[in-house]
């Protein structure tokens, strides 16, 4: 079908808004962390400077051991995503393939659990990892971030391991192959776009956690990104364009994972809707 | 190759007892059809010889060795599924070779057996293919070739062709034959498809709710039922059964007439019976036979050759299949019952009442 002129005009204004909508604050952010200190300011707000420099990147090195939460960044996320991942695609496997009689409560469980407050159980988890001796660890934060990520984790797997037909299993085994082979070596590739969306959305909610870190680091050379970049609102005053720096470097991963990944993303999101 | 005993087995699904007691002793070589109504406990069967389903009570014996606690990897069987349970991201070549490559064969046996299963199925144009590229008969071919490649002591086939339109399956339904009958491998092959079984099976085992009905040759079992269910069930259309009452005389049916059945079954007076015809055996017309009775024909079907009549014969529905004749639905034309080709089956238990 032919849309006409105006059709096509007022599509393209309405993705243009919502773009602009969604595209300005990270413009924003650059732009800060672009200006130096005195401008920032100024009113009116400057879109463009000439004044534009890293200046705000160096002095952020300087400050902030910006290189150290990042690590630390990289190390729970990736931690917590390999974790997960793996548990839940062995718990989605076992709840798809094997008769599980509490099977719909288990289900409920897992979306009940993702339905509890974070802020609910800081206090509990806080007390537990204190008391065996597991604060500023990347285990425990790994482990705790594990305990929220997964149950939307196997939520989502099983229903990616459930169109996957259970024939494909059998035919396995009639191959010959044992159970952990049928799982590796033929479910498990029918479902890597669910993987990836899996881990790509474990990563990133691991990688903006604030509060866990917030409450179960103590020692600075521990501090994840989001609460290092936290630590950079002095009492005083805030360096708004070395913060803005900061966050700049943040969204680096995250923007890249999305680049490479991308097209699987799109396929894992379909997959699930249409039988695919 | 292998002999396949299946000794009184039986299958609970928790209380529920789906299979009561069956016993199939399965030659080397040969080719056995289960076939029965959906519901009839084929497939769990056929998926208890494979080690997919546990046997709950009875012994399975393949070559004289008891499998009943062997895991299916070391029954050495292969198994074609009707959904063909292709692996959708291998090639053609790899999903046929998943089993040797399982088994830690060499890259280069693996191959060969490959081609070798290939081209006794026509495939080898399509080996570096993914499933989604092929065609539903190809598919099923693959599937047919995975089973090959390994050289198994039986073929299990769980209605294989199901999926294919009717002119494929009657391809593949002759491939299937002539395939066994180059290598000659014990196969089991499980149908709802009467045609199927009838057109395969060196032996046929007619099974329903969970019971062996009856096991033969094709041409025995269709010319020998042993009760109602398997009359009716093998051959197409079914057989027609009038109900009547038996007499010193012959058969009464409807009001008081009299059917001389020529001592097909000599029963004792007075017991109620079901008459079996097969719709090919109503002779129909004027000069039928000695004596004729009144069919009132409701529905005309031509299929070419021969038209299929559906009408009331004796106040009871009746299929008559004739050669090719102009009759138009709202005739009355007379029909023959011969006697030699009459059945009696009890109308209580269903058993026939052999011929004496």
């Amino acid at each position: 079908m032919q849309e006409s002129p105006g059709i096509r005009l007022l599509r393209w204004i309405v993705l243009f808004a919502a773009l602009i909508i969604m595209l300005f604050p990270i413009y924003w952010m650059v732009n800060t962390a672009l200006k130096p200190s005195t401008q920032v300011f100024e009113s009116p707000p400057t879109f463009f400077s000439t004044a534009w420099s890293l200046d705000a990147f160096f002095a952020l090195f300087e400050s902030r051991p910006i290189g150290r939460y990042f690590l630390n960044s990289l190390v729970v996320a990736g931690g917590t995503t390999v974790l997960s991942v793996v548990l839940a695609s062995f718990a989605a496997y076992g709840l798809t393939r094997f008769p599980v009689r509490i099977e719909p409560l288990i289900i409920l469980a897992l979306l009940f659990i993702k339905m509890l407050p974070e802020a609910l159980l800081v206090v509990p988890f806080y007390q537990l990892i204190a008391d065996v001796r597991m604060l500023n660890s990347y285990l425990s934060l790994v482990l705790v971030y594990s305990s929220f990520a997964l149950p939307f984790a196997i939520w989502m797997l099983i229903g990616f391991f459930r169109v996957i037909p259970r024939d494909l299993d059998e035919a396995g085994i009639m191959d010959g192959a044992s159970r952990l082979q049928t799982f590796w070596l033929v479910v498990l590739p029918l479902a890597r776009p669910g993987l990836v969306a899996v881990a790509m959305f474990t990563f990133l909610t691991a990688w903006n956690a604030y509060l866990w870190s917030l409450v179960l680091t103590t020692d600075p050379s521990m501090y994840v990104l989001p609460v290092g970049i936290a630590t950079l609102k002095g009492e005083y005053q805030v360096h708004w364009n070395e913060l803005m720096a900061a966050a700049v470097i943040a969204i680096v991963p995250v923007l890249a994972i999305y680049t490479v990944l991308e097209r699987y993303l799109v396929a894992g999101i379909t997959a699930g809707a249409v039988k695919g | 190759m292998a002999s396949v005993e299946i000794g009184s087995v039986k299958k609970y699904y928790g209380d529920i007892e789906v299979l009561h007691g069956v016993s199939i002793d399965i030659a080397d070589g040969e080719f056995v059809v289960l076939v029965g109504p959906s519901g009839c406990g084929k497939s769990t069967l056929l998926r208890m010889i494979a080690g997919l389903e546990e046997i709950s009570e009875g012994d399975i014996l393949i070559n004289g060795l008891l499998v009943n606690d062997l895991p299916p990897k070391k029954r050495n069987l292969a198994m074609v599924f009707q959904s063909y349970a292709l692996y959708p991201h291998m090639t053609v070549a790899e999903n046929m070779g998943f089993s040797l490559r399982l088994a830690k064969q060499p890259k280069k046996l693996i191959d060969q057996e490959v081609r070798r299963a290939a081209e006794i199925l026509d495939l080898q144009a399509y080996l570096d293919r993914y499933p989604r590229h092929l065609s539903g008969g190809q598919r099923q071919r693959v599937a047919m070739g995975r089973a090959i490649v390994r050289n198994p002591k039986v073929f299990l086939f769980d209605e294989p062709l199901s999926n294919l339109d009717a002119k494929l399956r009657g391809q593949m339904r002759a491939e299937l034959k002539s395939l066994h009958q180059r290598l000659g491998t014990t196969t089991i092959y499980v149908t709802h498809d009467q045609t199927e079984a009838m057109t395969l099976a060196d032996r046929m085992v007619v099974m329903k709710d969970g019971n062996v009905e009856q096991i033969g040759s094709p041409m025995d079992v269709f010319r020998n039922p042993a009760n109602q269910f398997v009359a009716g069930f093998i051959g197409s259309p079914p057989m027609n059964f009038i109900a009547g009452k038996a007499t010193e005389e012959g058969i009464s049916v409807g009001d008081g007439e009299m059917i001389a059945t020529d001592g097909v079954g000599r029963t004792t007076s007075d017991r109620p019976v079901y008459l079996g015809v097969r719709p090919k055996h109503l002779l129909v017309g004027s000069s039928a036979g000695p004596v004729n009775f009144p069919f009132h024909v409701e529905l005309v079907e031509p299929t070419g050759d021969e038209v299929e009549l559906t009408g009331r014969l004796f106040g009871q529905r009746v299929t008559a299949i004739t050669p090719a004749m102009y009759v138009r639905s709202g005739e009355t034309v007379p029909v023959a019952l011969p006697p030699q080709s009459l059945f009696l089956f009890d109308r209580v238990s269903g058993e026939r009442i052999a011929p004496l």
